[in-house]
């Protein structure tokens, strides 16, 4: 079966399972939308049998809730001009939901739009135009913490404010960060942590870096500033974290042109004494032994990791640990690979563990040690109830590295022990990646993320080779004896 | 000659501005539009949300409660040529707090998975074995993947965005799941 008639498949079972839901909605939205108020009154009185009434009446509460004041003019924010005669000043919050208010002199919201797609989420059903600033602020923080953009995990919002001229910005920045100070303080959250700048006068070069990476100006100079203080990061890495964690990085930076209040949360990682203990156990060193210790929250690649810096014996180790799940991610140890492995057996034991399988029942077990590639570990690979289970286990720690599970191809609708037609001798992977080099037009040197494998389907041996060149997703299936293209599919690489 | 196939379950630009048209038309309160937006789009909503939330009697709730608000948010979607993203959007927040404050039934997702598809007669075996595979033995990530670019017709960049993960992620994440469905199809001997 081919690939996209699965998907065809799935998409039309989905379809078909579908409930219909239709008549529901129509009746809930029945209640013309705008008159909230009236709908939620009507529901208290229908005792609200229906569920997508009652569902209705929930978000029509929660709107009116969050509208509070008077409601002017229908607000399509995106029809007024960025720079409309009567904006006074333009103001961005940005969490990961990045949203922009554009006010007048007096301070009435004349528009409120969403600069990314989680901040329509956050303004989805808000009708904030014609407004009056802090309730529009507080409206739309209280929509963040209600959705679940800020909790107590990550608490870190971003308030840049971009005055016109006679407006002063910095009156507005304090107000603007005193209106959020309070909302946090009446939530559950607590405290929140909030940076805030002035980015009436930001160069055209920061404009235009924002406009590249799709964030507001405010994000773009907090990025900036990171960049001044640790040249190794790159900006296109930066731009894709949130600001609590963009906050997080900049404790180990001395922020300029930017204002901080309270402390970004780190309770979504584990902390920087499990980063030590991680790294220690992994070194093999006695926390008794370990001198210079420093670890300090990092970014690499966009993964927000603990970096570990200690001395032992007269040798430097250093680490990367994986802030959210303890991973050690990279590493620079003398001697780890002493030959103090855990053992075969132990490694064996260590994933039989994890899959919770009976030794007994397992067949065709491999176990290897590799240590060439990152951590030292074993590759445990093994058949049992009709899987197949691929395990990789650190050999110093015994921790599961890594786990696969996949449905044993020999399972299912063929019996078991079908004989299967290799009577003759293989291609070879290389031969079959040739061929399919040969079929594409393109040289080896062409090709990047070159993968084969062989592979068993309908009882007929074959090799999936999948590589990509131009632009494109080129994937094979070669007839592992013959060498025939049975099927080959060429896609964009998006 | 190489013939290149692009996937056709990908949405088309012109699918895109039709979409786009309904909402413009339901952000005038034009219920028929909305009919019609559930029409073409309420499976690939359902299919994400139950990718997210698992459970059937929560993934219909999200379907309906996603529509109640495209209904009342349709005048703030900004015609960027990518409605469908939006709207998965609105159904991953609202099924991200359903997963937060829901209450918990002793029942497994896949006990109420078995109850929900016997009662629906559309269904045939083999929607239900591939439903079941795509419950059982993907992971979510693989499950939201697969829901997104198959059956929602999202580009994997799209996807990528929407459940924050890198875009290698999101295409191995993807292949796997695909391989994963048709190994299970195949052990069926289908």
């Amino acid at each position: 079966m081919k690939h996209n008639e699965i998907e065809a498949k799935l998409k039309n079972a989905v379809s078909n399972a579908a409930p219909d839901v239709l008549e529901n909605i129509l009746r809930a939205c029945d209640q013309k939308k705008g008159t909230v108020i009236e709908m939620e009154q009507k529901t208290n009185t229908n005792k609200g049998k229906n569920k997508a009434l009652r569902v209705c009446a929930a978000i029509a509460a929660a709107a009116a809730m969050l509208v509070m004041g008077v409601l002017i003019g229908r607000g399509s924010g995106h029809t007024l001009p960025l720079y409309a005669a009567d904006v006074a000043a333009i103001i961005s919050l940005d969490v990961n939901p990045s949203v922009e208010l554009r006010v007048d002199a007096t301070e009435k919201v004349l528009a409120a739009e969403a600069r990314n797609a989680d901040g329509e989420a956050v303004l989805a059903g808000m009708e904030l135009a014609g407004t009056q600033l802090n309730v529009a602020v507080n409206a739309i923080v209280g929509s963040l913490l209600k959705l679940g953009y800020i909790d107590e995990l990550a608490n870190s919002i971003l308030i840049s404010v971009e005055c016109m001229d006679g407006t002063d910005a910095k009156a507005l920045e304090s107000k603007l960060v005193a209106e959020v100070e309070a909302v946090f303080a009446q939530s559950p959250v607590g405290s929140g942590a909030i940076l805030s700048l002035n980015v009436s006068d930001a160069d055209d070069a920061l404009s235009a870096k924002a406009g590249e990476y799709g964030i507001t100006v405010g994000k773009a100079a907090l990025i900036e500033e990171i960049l001044q203080g640790n040249a190794r990061y790159t900006f296109e890495e930066l731009a894709g974290l949130s600001i609590n964690e963009l906050n997080l990085l900049a404790k180990n930076v001395s922020l300029t042109h930017i204002n901080s209040v309270g402390q970004a949360s780190d309770k979504a990682y584990i902390g920087a004494d499990a980063a030590v203990e991680a790294a220690l156990k992994h070194a093999g060193v006695a926390r008794a032994d370990a001198t210079g210790l420093e670890v300090e929250l990092d970014c690499e690649n966009g993964r927000m990791v603990y970096e570990v810096e200690f001395d032992a014996a007269n040798a430097e180790y250093e680490y990367d640990v994986d802030a959210e799940t303890g991973e050690i991610v990279w590493y620079e140890a003398p001697g780890i690979v002493r030959g103090e492995t855990i053992g075969k057996e132990a490694a064996k034991q260590a994933a039989f563990r994890h899959a919770n399988v009976k030794e007994a029942d397992v067949t065709a077990l491999k176990v290897e040690l590799d240590r060439e590639d990152g951590v030292p570990h074993y590759d445990v690979d093994f058949h049992c109830g009709g899987y197949e289970y691929d395990y990789e286990i650190d050999a110093q720690t015994g921790a599961v590295l890594k786990q696969e599970r996949e449905q044993d191809d020999d399972a299912g609708g063929k019996p078991a022990g079908t004989p299967d037609t290799s009577g003759g001798s293989l291609i070879g992977i290389s031969r079959a990646k040739e061929i399919a080099l040969a079929h594409a037009g393109l040289s080896e040197g062409k090709a990047t993320e070159l993968k084969a494998e062989l592979d068993r389907e309908d009882g007929r041996q074959q090799y999936e080779v999948e590589f990509k060149a131009g632009g494109y997703e080129y994937d094979y299936e070669i007839d592992a004896q013959t060498g025939k293209i049975l099927e080959w599919d060429k896609d964009f690489d998006d | 000659m190489l013939v290149w196939m692009t996937s056709s379950i990908e949405h088309t630009r012109d699918e895109m501005r039709e979409l786009e048209t309904l909402l413009s038309r339901i952000a005038q309160g034009d219920k028929e539009a909305l009919g019609m937006l559930y029409e073409r789009t309420h499976g690939a909503i359902y299919g994400f949300a139950l990718s997210l939330v698992r459970r059937p009697s929560d993934a219909e709730d999200i379907l309906q409660e996603t529509f109640l608000r495209v209904y009342a948010a349709a005048e703030r979607y900004r015609p960027e040529g990518k409605p469908m993203a939006w709207m998965m959007t609105i159904a991953k927040n609202l099924s991200r707090m359903r997963l937060r404050d829901a209450k918990r039934t002793s029942d497994l997702p896949e006990e109420e998975w078995e109850r929900y598809l016997s009662s629906k007669p559309g269904v045939s075996t083999e929607d239900r074995l591939l439903l079941q595979a795509a419950l059982r033995q993907l992971s979510d990530a693989e499950r939201q993947t697969v829901m997104l670019h198959a059956v929602a017709g999202l580009r994997h960049r799209e996807s990528a965005a929407l459940l924050e993960m890198p875009l290698a992620t999101v295409l191995s994440k993807y292949a796997r799941a695909v391989k994963k469905l048709k190994q299970a199809m195949e052990a069926d001997g289908r």
